[in-house]
């Protein structure tokens, strides 16, 4: 099932506008209101058939795509197309959080990303290579989570005084005892096979305010995928995803120790709501040096990651200067203290 | 026009009184009091201007006294006595000293040498800074190197005087290699971070995520158990000196000094 946009007023293919939020007409300027679309093709169910063919409803090309593709466009035409079968039933995301950055303004930011490289090479810097950029609806699970935390330990306050020829530490030892609620909501775990989880987890974080319900004119433009993992399959890694906020919880509340031991620490976290979302992520192909880069933007907020090329040369000036301003900090302390220039 | 040649006249006058006039007292000043005769005159002089010469810019008496009167009695408490009747200084009477005071009449071994400070000299070379210096002189008294040991408290000496009291000037914060090394150090973890960072950070702490409706403490409880206490030994003060004894006083005369005692 084929989804194609077609402007009711002029005939040319719509898409997303990143700025308006609305479905847009690229020639005439005609604007829709994508929240007052029906939900049809997401409530429909359709036939399950391998293999199957999508044909471009605009000039009739097979539209190529791989079996995770829920929205690409048409490589002949160029018109944007979703796959609505593939978002359907439980396929169907909950929510997505729309564009916010436009291709323009995507490309811009990542210059910009690149002037501010201080251990990037040169030629990097002028980010004059950009081969591709691709805007990319990542299928995510968000979770909301109830974890109690039941923990035992042993905590010491040290206090030292001097009586006497003697120093005497005197070490009071407390039994600590904490029986924790808490409560994570919309905690993100990437749902697909082919995104680096480390790369999507230093996207983070997005602002959920703007989530919308989802409606597929939302994916016009754009490629999208659906997600590999459900949410019973993602539970260990948000689990261990939030582990470490749990951890740093629990120590907030155990104040005013010298040292602390645990002896305990149970923690169970259940799933309370797991909701299926697309976010939105740029994807930035990048020619340098003959090798390919590839960075990924947050659609919302810009923020870059993605490992960049390193200078040697820009590391050894670096480290060089920073060494020769700490060498001479050093040197003016030691000759304030009297020491000699050599 | 005369009167003011004459004011001329009589501020040239005024003002070579105060350089000549202390330099010339200086001049007359012994500093190197050799009581045993272990020195030659050529010695003697050369040690002399040397002594002169770097106690000049610390504006510090430095003296050797040599004792080879076996009556002489205990060295720090001939030095006391010596500070008290002669009075050394460079800025007064009683004033700016260190004196290092050796032994050459007892056996091989039982000799023994005190390096006391006085005024600045007690502030710029205390008891940690003393034993320092004396432990740099047993080699060359060990090895009859008189000359050789003089110098060297008398150079030591300077150099010490020139970093503030209370830091140790044999620190290895001041060695140049040590400075080089903790410079690079420095650098290499700003750029280690640096890069590790290049990638783009992770900017989600505990708090992004959390619910703070459903997050609660429901129960906490900090029961005391019990109290260890463990006792040592209070540091005594005069830190470093323990070996060599020592660690200053004050004379007969009430001056306080600081000091280290050694033997060779």
């Amino acid at each position: 099932m084929v989804i194609h946009y077609k402007c009711p007023s002029c005939g040319d293919d719509m898409a997303f506008d990143s700025e308006s939020g609305r479905l847009s007409c690229a020639s005439c300027g005609r604007e829709d209101k994508i929240e007052d679309f029906s939900d049809e093709f997401i409530k429909a169910t359709f036939s399950d058939e391998d293999g199957k063919e999508y044909h471009c409803k605009n000039c009739g090309a097979v539209i190529i795509t791989n079996e995770d593709t829920t929205a690409t466009s048409c490589s002949f035409c160029g018109a944007g197309v979703v796959l609505g079968d593939r978002l359907s039933g439980t396929l169907a995301p909950v929510k997505v959080l729309p564009f916010q950055i436009s291709k323009d303004q995507a490309r811009e930011a990542f210059r910009k990303w690149c002037r501010n490289g201080r251990l990037t090479p040169p030629g990097f810097m002028s980010a004059n290579r950009i081969k591709n950029i691709t805007g990319l609806y990542v299928p995510f699970w968000l979770y909301d989570l109830d974890s109690t935390a039941d923990v035992r330990a042993v905590g010491t306050k040290v206090r030292t005084y001097t009586r006497g020829d003697y120093i005497y530490t005197e070490t009071k030892y407390y039994d600590v005892y904490r029986d924790i609620d808490l409560g994570y909501a919309k905690v993100p775990v990437d749902a697909s096979t082919k995104m680096n989880d480390e790369l999507m987890d230093k996207l983070e974080p997005y602002n959920y305010q703007d989530l919308k319900k989802f409606k597929t004119p939302y994916l016009a433009g754009y490629i999208a995928e659906k997600y590999n993992y459900d949410d019973e399959e993602l539970f260990p890694r948000v689990k261990e995803k939030v582990q470490p906020f749990i951890d740093s919880y629990i120590h907030s509340t155990i104040k005013g120790y010298s040292s602390l031991r645990y002896k305990t620490k149970n923690i169970h976290t259940r799933m309370h709501n797991s909701y299926y979302v697309l976010l939105p992520v740029w994807m930035v192909y990048y020619d340098y040096d003959k090798q390919e880069h590839t960075f990924a933007m947050n659609g919302q907020t810009g923020k870059v990651v993605g490992k960049p090329p390193i200078s040697y040369k820009k590391v050894a000036a670096w480290w060089g200067s920073i060494a020769g301003v700490s060498f001479i900090t050093l040197k003016i302390i030691a000759l304030l203290l009297g020491g000699s220039l050599l | 026009m005369k009167k003011r040649e004459l004011l001329k006249i009589a501020i040239i006058v005024f003002i070579a009184f105060f350089i000549l006039i202390p330099s010339l007292v200086h001049a007359e000043k012994q500093l190197i009091f050799d009581g045993a005769e272990v020195l030659s005159s050529g010695e003697k002089s050369m040690l002399e201007d040397l002594a002169r010469k770097y106690g000049a810019e610390r504006k510090t008496d430095f003296i050797i006294l040599t004792v080879g009167d076996p009556e002489a009695g205990d060295i720090e408490k001939y030095m006391a006595d010596f500070y008290d009747n002669h009075k050394p200084g460079f800025d007064r009477p009683g004033g700016n000293t260190v004196i290092l005071a050796v032994e050459f009449y007892k056996s091989e071994g039982k000799n023994e040498f005190y390096l006391a400070g006085f005024e600045k000299g007690e502030k710029y070379v205390d008891n940690a800074r003393a034993d320092q210096i004396t432990d740099k002189l047993i080699p060359y008294l060990k090895a009859k190197d008189y000359v050789g040991a003089f110098e060297t408290f008398i150079e030591t000496t300077y150099d010490y005087m020139g970093y503030r009291p209370g830091v140790n000037p044999e620190s290895i914060f001041f060695d140049l290699w040590f400075q080089v090394l903790i410079a690079i150090g420095i650098g290499g973890a700003v750029i280690g971070v640096m890069m590790y960072h290049s990638g783009g950070r992770v900017t989600v702490n505990q708090g992004t995520y959390m619910d703070t409706n459903k997050t609660r403490v429901n129960q906490r409880r900090d029961a005391y158990i019990r109290t260890t206490v463990s006792k040592r030994r209070k540091p005594s003060n005069n830190s470093g000196s323990g070996r060599g004894g020592g660690g200053g006083g004050v004379t007969r005369g009430g001056s306080s000094y600081s000091g280290s005692r050694k033997s060779f």
